[in-house]
């Protein structure tokens, strides 16, 4: 079931464009499509119209920030768990294979639960976060490093065992702190949720979610050779131990961004990769691409069904992405022939 | 200039004992924990986000100035019903609403407990304060050892708030009258305090409270809670500490899926707590869990627990 990448690619940016603009018109509030589109538009091109002040900030304070943040974060964990599945050459592997999600959760219960960070305001829970995936990304790197290079076991290994190690610090931390709703909110944060992006929030991400994405899909080529072996990679003129530290720092970054924005959604960045294998096959410089505008698409709708499923009340975003992510896979596995020599 | 200055520093600082007396001046200035809230006129579009701040503010006669209530867990008052259900319910007794249904109601201010100002409920405070709302959180939830003195300086401040001090003056005295009745009752019996343990929920460990609410109303019932020392608001205690510390008279928090018959049952039929006297002696008292939130139930709560701690008092 090959499609053409020069029908694919344009057909899935349309797609992308038409989910961000049909999505903000869905919510727990019900506002007409026209209205939103007008509100949007008079945003956009600074005019004004008849609606209510609240219905301006429903629109243009609280969804279209929070649509344009799922797609840039679908896209880059989509981006990241297919490069992550080439440089520690496992099919299994997703952004927080290497123990982000969980040195980031240290960080946030330490500020949900401890108070730490307070005079950050609003942006405590994200730079607590991202401190702590640093501080895991960090351990893994010392860990897994032997003589001056890292190795693609060594890296699953080190990431494990600093993930188990960190999470039972999490779990340390929520069992043992007096606030009686700390396991809820950390459980919630772990899931991961979009819910409460403003604009302030899009900047930064975007900028490094944009360049981290670009540098990873130029280097398509490159990914390639990772994925056939060190040793032909080496005799394709791959500087194999550069090459490798160059993208686990890329990789790092990119996952601690995110998680710090939207906590660790889980499951994209796994199920994504091998549903776009499956569509354009193996070759890095089609699959990144396509994979960061199918992880757009996809991250896009599952945080409206997070946000309109128990409407109104919110559910995290997570918890979707597990539910249909499974039975999602399954049923691709089921319908396509698996074609284990393409993803080993 | 200066004089102007250091007048204004004056009055404010008197502003609490003035607030019951006098009508309010706006611009208001009111201190919420580390949240510093603005009036420039009594909000006009409230919503309250839990149970008992929602009774709270029904029994200051707000109704007229509420367009939605959210997350009651549990029935309202009979006397409250009515103007209860004239108000738009934004969301169940299963959570929080999510900012865009707050945000759809107009609303100018929310008091609501802190768990509600979280972002994955409705939104956190600054939030709603760039978004032109005054978000007021239950004093009770943002510290620790909490008393009736918070619940009543939350009442004096919505009052201040919304111009309504002789209501709210009322309803601190109303409230302070009924416990002060029990109390009295129980002076002058004279007897020593009962002890008391609070299980609210687990079958590993217990789940009790320790510097909240509830141990304050304890104490105003005649009891002491044997883990008042806890540094904690609530946490996980050990069995074996629970047995160690011999309580009289077990509370149980009465709420959600398990029954109160249940837990009580679970505890009697633990040979490791059969030692205790409470046990022994089949001593349990039944708190309905939302009269220990802060708000107009508090009487009920200290009424139940003296009506258990001393049933020859309270016939």
């Amino acid at each position: 079931m090959r499609i053409p990448l020069a029908l694919l690619l344009p057909g899935l940016a349309a797609a992308l464009a038409l989910s961000v603009t049909l999505a903000v018109t869905i919510g727990p509030v019900n506002l007409s499509m026209l209205t939103v589109w007008n509100i949007a538009w008079a945003k956009l091109s600074g005019s004004t119209g008849m609606w209510s002040a609240a219905e301006e900030n429903i629109v243009w304070m609280l969804r279209l920030p929070r649509v344009l943040l799922a797609a840039l974060v679908g896209g880059g964990l989509a981006v990241v768990g297919v490069a992550m599945q080439a440089v520690v050459r496992n099919p299994l592997a997703d952004p927080y294979v290497l123990g982000v999600s969980s040195g980031a959760s240290v960080g946030a219960v330490l500020v949900l639960g401890g108070g730490w960070l307070g005079f950050l305001g609003i942006y405590a829970v994200s730079a607590g976060a991202f401190a702590g995936a640093v501080v895991s990304f960090v351990l893994v790197f010392l860990i897994a490093v032997a003589g001056g290079r890292l190795w693609p076991l060594r890296l699953v290994l080190a990431g494990m065992a600093c993930g188990y190690s960190l999470s039972g610090l999490t779990s340390l931390i929520v069992l043992t702190s007096e606030n009686r709703e700390l396991a809820r909110t950390a459980m919630e944060w772990m899931l991961g949720s979009l819910g409460g992006t403003a604009w302030s929030d899009l900047g930064l991400p975007a900028a490094v979610l944009v360049m981290g994405t670009g540098y990873l899909a130029l280097s398509g080529r490159k990914l390639n050779a990772l994925l056939v072996g060190d040793e032909t990679a080496a005799t394709l003129g791959v500087d194999v131990g550069r090459l490798r530290l160059r993208l686990f720092i890329v990789l790092s970054l990119l996952t601690g961004v995110m998680v710090a924005v939207s906590g660790a959604i889980g499951f994209v960045g796994l199920v994504i990769p091998h549903v776009v294998r499956m569509l354009v096959g193996t070759d890095h410089r089609r699959v990144l691409p396509v994979a960061a505008l199918l992880g757009g698409v996809f991250l896009i709708w599952v945080d409206v069904a997070a946000r309109m499923s128990f409407a109104p009340i919110e559910l995290p975003v997570g918890v979707i992405t597990a539910l249909l992510g499974g039975p999602f896979f399954i049923w691709m596995l089921a319908t396509q022939r698996w074609r284990s020599k393409d993803t080993a | 200039m200066k004089l102007t200055l250091w007048l204004g520093a004056a009055l404010l600082s008197m502003a609490p004992a003035i607030a019951l007396a006098q009508a309010t001046v706006y611009p208001l200035t009111i201190q919420n924990g580390d949240n510093t809230l603005v009036f420039n006129k009594a909000p006009e579009r409230a919503v309250t986000l839990n149970g008992h701040v929602t009774e709270l503010m029904l029994s200051l006669g707000l109704a007229p100035k509420m367009v939605g209530t959210a997350y009651l867990n549990h029935p309202i008052l009979d006397s409250l019903k009515a103007e209860y259900d004239a108000i738009p319910i934004l969301s169940d007794g299963t959570g929080s609403p999510s900012l865009e249904v707050v945000l759809a109601t107009g609303a100018d201010f929310t008091f609501g407990r802190l768990s509600a100002y979280r972002d994955t409920a409705v939104a956190p405070v600054e939030k709603l304060k760039e978004l032109g709302i005054n978000a007021y959180a239950v004093k009770g939830t943002l510290i620790k050892g909490a008393t009736m003195d918070d619940v009543y300086e939350d009442i004096a401040n919505i009052g201040q708030i919304f111009d309504i001090q002789p209501a709210a003056g009322a309803l601190i005295e109303r409230i302070r009258g009924e416990i002060g009745a029990v109390e009295a009752t129980i002076a002058r019996a004279g007897k020593p305090p009962v002890k008391v343990l609070v299980y609210d929920s687990g079958e590993d460990a217990i789940y009790t409270t320790g510097k909240a609410l509830e141990t304050q109303l304890i104490a105003l019932a005649g009891g002491v809670n044997v883990f008042a020392d806890l540094d904690e608001t609530w946490s996980n205690v050990s069995w074996e500490e629970a047995v160690a510390r011999a309580p009289e008279v077990i509370v149980i928090n009465d709420y959600g899926q398990t029954s109160a018959a249940d837990k009580i049952a679970l505890l009697k039929h633990d040979p490791a707590l059969a030692s205790m006297p409470a046990i022994q002696n089949d001593r349990f008292v039944v708190l309905p869990l939302p009269s220990a939130f802060e708000g107009v139930r508090n009487p009920d709560a200290v009424r139940t627990l003296a009506a258990g701690f001393y049933p020859e008092l309270f016939e």
